[in-house]
């Protein structure tokens, strides 16, 4: 991706002005907006690589927009999005990843800090499709995840997967049923290093059950490591 | 609303009442259902059985007419009960009704016999008293007095049932008006723990007695502190919101300097994002301090691994500048599994490491151990730092505690800090010790049980 377009949504204006600014000379395009409605607006109307999202706006907040965006069907209901979360604020962090967010990161962070982020999501979102490799579906059960379009159904039923979502599934059934650890996971499916308190793989998956659920996909399950760590489980392919 | 002594009263009234019509009904019923063998001779029984042995006795040798005539002239026999002579073969020879027998009524069903022995061989006599209008109606009670002492089994009977129903309902009564109690009690629990929502009056249904009154108010109550509780934590959430936004600010604003620099001024740039840093870290300490305190916190309980807890914190303090020329030694043993808060078990670390890290020079390390004890893990983080007075060891957990300055001038206080770990510590049922220890330097241990 030679100029990812990135939208910026926080009602702090100079703070804004100023991360536009510092990810225009770092090598993106970016814009702003101040709240919610006129995200979603945005969002509809140009077509953004990724967005970065505040958690604590008033009146229609990240969360509501979120959900809204993940829940209603459209070219953008999977956008990757990255949540600033104010740090030590775990309801925060963990709301938005309940609701499909991709990755967070705490403020106040160094510019520099957020732009690697974005990068990091924006690498394991959109990557290059690894079809050259292993050829272009990957199917496990029921589950089938094609690899060029980094989209996931079940039994052809799409099951519209976050971006984040999606790599850590790919990176689970790459195991081929056998234990991944939550480190292994993070630096595969976002990029970055774990920590002991950090919940978002936790959730990322609590998300992908949700969806599998919701499909009633009996023969594909994620099963839980104790001690930290998942393992895909899928029945033979009928 | 006085209506729950009300209550009491009709119930011990009732449960007597009851009580007494149980007594009617078994002794009226009671009869025609107990077997003949629960007739024995005792009581009245025994008393006629005795006349109709001595009438036998007075027609001793007399022949069986004699007696049959004795029985049918006895006065007592005649008036007052119904008759019957059967010879041993089962030959019913004599029988009598009393009094005539209009409207006379048995008192019991069952007619008790007896076996009159004489010369002339052996008889079976059966013999009821009769409830007579000849003789003056009879009320119910002195008919089922009668019948409680010709069938004196009829009182066992009456004790048997009336007691345990009489008990069971006084029981369910007694439980109806104190089981609210116990609600109270769930409910004062739950609020204590933190469950701010909990009410009591829509367990209670509808009662309206002073008990009702009182889950009103208690309701009332809740209510206020949920309000206060969540007013007090929205106003601490906007606090922290102000405070950080000139942060991020002056992150963004830093970055943007910095690039533009080049590579001019990188130790200056790094320095703003260190003390920005540790004023957010310290905005964050006050939040949690504040929290703790006002018990709004709910702890997390899951099982969490200390020594990669403590391995990663150690890992990315090695990062942070203030350990920049600081070594850390440690010796983690083997793994621990606690129940706890991960989040607030970090933070109790990095805590204390930070302290020890500011306080120990430059060419000491700070030595960190991880060990098991029975069913308890001991955490030891020490420096060599100038330690502490033996007279203000004590006093380190008070927030913003200043220890004599003269010894550490320009470390003077431990912020707020071990007052976080000291609170929190306790809410994992652990313990936590400070000490000077023999070379020099602070030594804090913190002790937390094992996950069963």
């Amino acid at each position: 991706m030679s100029m990812p377009s990135i939208l910026m949504i926080d009602d702090d204006r100079d703070f804004c002005e100023m991360v536009i600014r510092y990810l225009r000379e770092d090598g993106f395009r970016a814009a702003a907006v101040h709240d919610g409605s006129d995200g979603l607006q945005a969002i509809g109307a140009r077509s953004y690589d990724l967005v970065v999202l505040d958690a604590m706006m008033p009146e229609m907040g990240g969360q509501e927009l979120l959900r809204h965006l993940r829940t209603t069907p459209s070219p953008n209901q999977a956008l990757p999005i990255v949540m600033l979360t104010a740090r030590g604020e775990e309801v925060d962090r963990v709301i938005g990843l309940e609701t499909g967010a991709d990755d967070y990161i705490a403020k106040p962070c160094s510019l520099r800090e957020l732009s690697a982020r974005i990068r990091a999501v924006l690498r394991r979102t959109s990557a290059p499709p690894e079809a050259s490799r292993s050829g272009r579906l990957m199917s496990a059960g029921g589950l089938d995840l094609d690899l060029a379009q980094r989209s996931a159904t079940y039994r052809s039923r799409p099951l519209n997967l976050t971006g984040s979502e999606y790599a850590v599934l790919l990176c689970l059934a790459q195991a081929a049923g056998k234990p991944v650890t939550k480190a292994t996971l993070t630096k595969a499916a976002l990029g970055r290093r774990y920590h002991p308190t950090d919940r978002s793989i936790d959730m990322h998956v609590a998300n992908i059950r949700k969806k599998l659920t919701a499909q009633k996909a009996a023969d594909v399950q994620i099963r839980t490591l104790r001690g930290g760590g998942y393992w895909l489980v899928a029945s033979e392919r009928l | 609303m006085q209506k729950l002594y009300i209550k009491i009263a009709i119930a011990i009234w009732g449960v007597m009442i009851l009580s007494a019509l149980v007594a009617i009904a078994v002794l009226r019923f009671g009869p025609g259902l107990l077997p003949e063998a629960a007739m024995r001779p005792s009581g009245p029984v025994a008393t006629l059985a005795g006349i109709i042995e001595a009438g036998s006795g007075e027609t001793e040798g007399q022949g069986e007419a004699a007696f049959i005539e004795w029985l049918r002239v006895n006065p007592l026999i005649s008036r007052y009960l119904n008759l019957k002579v059967a010879r041993s073969g089962g030959e019913v020879i004599f029988e009598s009704t009393a009094g005539g027998a209009d409207n006379a009524t048995p008192v019991t069903s069952r007619m008790p016999a007896i076996t009159i022995t004489r010369a002339e061989g052996d008889y079976e006599v059966s013999f009821v008293p009769v409830f007579s209008d000849r003789f003056g109606p009879a009320t119910p009670v002195q008919r089922s007095l009668a019948r409680a002492a010709f069938q004196p089994q009829l009182l066992w009977i009456l004790l048997l049932t009336a007691i345990p129903l009489s008990l069971g309902l006084s029981v369910l009564i007694a439980r109806y008006l104190v089981s609210p109690l116990r609600s109270f009690e769930r409910a004062g629990a739950k609020l204590a723990g933190g469950d701010l929502r909990v009410r009591v009056a829509p367990e209670l249904g509808n009662r309206g007695d002073e008990i009702a009154a009182f889950a009103s108010n208690f309701d009332h109550m809740a209510g206020k502190i949920e309000g206060l509780v969540e007013a007090h934590q929205r106003l601490l959430r906007d606090v922290s919101h102000e405070l950080r936004t000139p942060l991020s600010r002056v992150l963004a604003a830093a970055s943007l300097a910095r690039k533009a620099a080049g590579n001019v001024a990188t130790e200056e740039f790094d320095r703003i994002e260190r003390e920005v840093d540790l004023l957010n870290g310290m905005i964050r300490r006050l939040l949690t301090y504040a929290q703790l305190e006002s018990g709004e916190a709910r702890l997390c309980k899951e099982e969490v691994r200390l020594d990669q807890l403590l391995a990663d914190v150690v890992e990315r303090s090695r990062i942070e500048p203030a350990a920049e020329e600081r070594r850390i030694s440690q010796h983690i043993d083997v793994p621990c599994i606690v129940t706890g808060d991960p989040q607030l078990l970090t933070s109790c670390i990095e805590n204390v490491l930070r302290n020890a890290l500011h306080h120990t020079p430059k060419a000491r390390p700070v030595e960190i151990r991880l060990r098991r004890k029975d069913e308890s893990c001991a955490l030891t983080i020490r420096d060599h730092g100038p330690g502490v007075g033996e007279s203000e060891l004590e006093h380190l957990f008070k927030p913003f505690y200043q220890t004599d300055v003269a010894r550490a001038p320009q470390f003077g206080g431990y912020g707020i800090g071990l007052a976080i770990v000291h609170k929190a510590v306790a809410m994992h049922e652990g313990s936590i010790a400070v000490e000077n220890a023999t070379g020099g330097g602070l030594r804090v241990t913190i002790v937390l049980p094992l996950r069963v």
